[in-house]
């Protein structure tokens, strides 16, 4: 290590330092976990980060120049270039025995310590303003979601963001092997860089094209559709009598050239996205993690650590289904920056179903995948009145509107037409499977998804019984897993099932809920209802 | 590191404090109350607003509702109550509750992450705690609304012996 003095730990270099490279961090002879001593960050971040912030004051930009007033303006350019200067002064980062340590805070000064157990997965990220200046950023990213749960080093040099990364996840790594007794230490964290080793999955422009033909803008394409026949129908009525101005611009061309040039728009942008977005991703085995590096424009590199992995979720709709298309994502406890909404970085979007299938098993070790099955025919019923009872009534109501009461009849008919069909469809797709090691489950036709669950992984189970599945035996359960939005749900599954179910961690429900007489009366062990039907 | 055997009542199914009813009760009915006013006072504009055509009966519908809610009310507190019961197994917390939508949970100690013991004024009137327990899910559903204050300190330590082995994140 080429630092100017051994750190003793609170100690933040003073501004004329040269900055140590980074490229071989030390190790600590006591703890074996390599250390880093407090570093800022690249000196050129404030300057980078002070124009991304001017772009967001572009009123005054706009005020100045058309006023040619030049004075806010500069005075705004300066403050932002010291504030960030400042800010930059008053952050560092090391890793100590502790955990990596960040410090900052102008006046109010704010310690964050992440020890090596906490971290979930390191991504390395470069928009475009880091691009051109040779800057990256670190995204520490720990349980849970929103900016508290998270360490962001906006920005280091690109060299120190990967030397960084890769120290992460060497000490956390080391850190997981000396602390968890009877687990092997992984033999190649002393090599450094790891043997690189050929990628589990590559996508193609192409298919990044076609994922982007085939994404969520595909079902706007009915819509434009509709769009452009009332455009027609009501051209061809007025047709017949209007003057010059009565026309429309759009209604001067053709309205099969006008939903040609929709839809094609549509799917280009849709497609763009796409390929700008992901381009290149690979998904590549480094050490013990899987490391997915995308984008076009926008790079990231995210770093999961395997044992990091809660759940993967495998989706395909109708369309996708039939080209054996399919996308995937895998699900740390991170929930991702900003809002948390569960917008993952881990996705991808697009892929032969085989290949991502085959993807699973190298994501979950240790695991052996249950086979499904359906649920019972019950649950089959309940979907074809829960699907009949949203669409009919809209259909009733959209026919009274179009055509009176004849209307509402043929909306009826053309609603259950579509509902019990879809319904049935849609409970025979209903699947789950569970063994002692991970617990499956499949829905939708529509948009189907499967979602594999490590057992290990499953924070706790909730049981859920309305009355109308009370009456036919069935219940919904939920498993709470870290970093799932809403919990994981498995819908209309036996009772007698979902007793199973819970008792997978270690914790059996002595009963589950059934009528309230039942329940208030007699809680010696699960009731079996005589038309609850098992299925393993 | 040892762990304490488990508690003798452990696996006996433990109920809320009998009071929570009362604390049920009087939220439930302010609630009903308030909106029932709301009502009142929008009738009472349209009655005046308009020629007396109107058949809103205006302080029989009031006091109605009102009887309709008190009866309701001290009905569905004392089913609440009747369905809630929890008990702290060998390995885990088993919660059951609902009236009509029934509920039941399970989580192993092992998962626990937190335990939050809340008191608001009326529990705190009634000498009861609220205890909430988390896990690394944001789902867990597992808080007991109201238990009396030598429970809660019963629970908690039964449960902090036992927390955090593996969270499994």
């Amino acid at each position: 290590m080429t630092a100017p003095e051994p750190s003793t730990g609170n100690r933040v270099p003073e501004s004329g330092d040269v900055e140590p490279p980074l490229d071989d961090p030390g190790t600590d002879a006591d703890s074996g976990l390599p250390q880093v001593a407090p570093r800022r960050l690249h000196p050129l971040s404030p300057l980078v980060s002070g124009l991304f912030f001017a772009v967001r004051a572009w009123p005054v930009a706009l005020f100045s120049i058309a006023r040619g007033v030049w004075l806010p303006m500069l005075l705004l350019a300066a403050g932002l270039v010291a504030w960030r200067w400042l800010v930059w002064l008053r952050t560092s980062y090391e890793i100590g025995d502790e955990g990596l340590v960040v410090r900052s805070g102008i006046v109010w000064r704010n310690i964050q310590v992440v020890p090596p157990q906490r971290v979930q997965q390191v991504e390395v990220r470069r928009q475009l303003r880091h691009r051109a200046t040779g800057l990256a950023v670190v995204r520490v990213g720990l349980a849970g979601g929103g900016t508290e749960a998270q360490v962001e080093l906006d920005a280091l040099s690109e060299q120190d963001a990967e030397a960084l990364a890769g120290t992460l996840e060497r000490w956390r790594a080391r850190h997981r092997d000396t602390h968890r007794p009877g687990a092997v230490p992984s033999p190649s964290t002393d090599a450094w860089p790891p043997p690189t080793r050929p990628p589990l999955l590559r996508l193609t422009t192409g298919q990044l094209v076609v994922g982007g033909l085939t994404s969520r803008s595909l079902w706007l394409a009915p819509f434009v559709a509709l769009a452009a026949v009332v455009q027609f129908v009501n051209d061809s009525q007025f047709a017949v009598d209007s003057t010059e101005t009565a026309r429309s611009v759009v209604s001067e061309s053709s309205p099969a050239l006008l939903l040609g040039a929709l839809l094609l728009v549509g799917l280009v942008v849709a497609a763009a996205g796409m390929v700008v977005s992901h381009h290149g991703l690979v998904v590549q085995e480094v050490d013990d993690d899987l490391v997915v590096r995308r984008g076009l424009l926008d790079q990231r590199t995210v770093t999961i650590p395997r044992d990091r992995v809660q759940y993967v979720v495998l989706a395909a709709h109708v369309v996708r289904r039939r080209l054996r298309l399919a996308s995937f994502d895998v699900r740390t406890a991170d929930l991702g920056g900003g809002g948390g909404a569960g917008e993952s970085s881990t996705s991808i979007p697009i892929g032969d179903r085989d290949d991502l299938e085959s993807l699973i098993p190298e994501l979950i070790r240790d695991v052996v995948f249950p086979d499904t099955h359906r649920h019972p025919p019950a649950a089959v019923r309940r979907s074809i009145v829960r699907r009949t009872l949203r669409l009919v009534p809209v259909a009733v109501v959209i026919g009274l509107l179009v055509a009176g009461w004849v209307g509402a009849l043929a909306g009826a008919v053309a609603g259950a037409a579509i509902a019990v069909p879809v319904g049935w469809s849609e409970g025979r797709r209903l699947k789950s499977g569970w063994n002692d090691t991970a617990i499956v489950t499949e829905r939708g036709v529509v948009g189907w998804q499967r979602t594999v669950v490590p057992v290990r992984r499953v924070q706790s189970i909730g049981v859920t019984q309305n009355p109308f599945q009370r009456r036919l035996g069935l219940v919904t359960v939920r498993l709470d897993v870290a970093g799932s939005v809403g919990g994981i749900e498995l819908l209309d599954v036996a009772t007698t099932d979902a007793a199973r179910i819970t008792e997978l961690l270690g914790t059996p429900l002595r009963s589950l809920p059934q009528t309230s007489h039942q329940v208030s009366r007699d809680r010696g062990g699960v009731l079996p209802r005589p038309r609850a039907h098992r299925f393993r | 590191m040892t762990f304490a055997p488990p508690v003798a009542s452990g696996s006996t199914e433990r109920r809320l404090h009998p009071k929570v009813r009362v604390a049920w009760w009087i939220g439930g009915v302010a609630a009903d109350l308030l909106v029932i006013a709301v009502l009142t006072v929008g009738i009472a504009m349209i009655d005046a607003n308009t020629d007396a055509s109107m058949p809103t009966g205006l302080p029989w519908s009031t006091i109605g509702l009102i009887a309709a809610s008190l009866a309701g009310r001290t009905w569905y507190v004392g089913a609440a109550y009747r369905a809630w019961w929890y008990r702290l197994t060998a390995d885990g917390i088993e919660l059951h509750h609902g009236v009509f939508w029934k509920h039941a949970s399970v989580m192993p100690y092992h998962r626990l992450q937190q335990v939050d013991v809340g008191q608001g004024p009326l529990e705190r009137w009634f000498g009861m705690s609220s205890v909430r327990l988390r896990s690394a899910a944001a789902t867990t559903d597992a808080s007991i609304p109201g238990i009396s204050q030598t429970e809660v300190e019963d629970v908690r330590r039964v449960l902090m012996q036992r927390a955090g082995r593996d969270d499994g994140t």
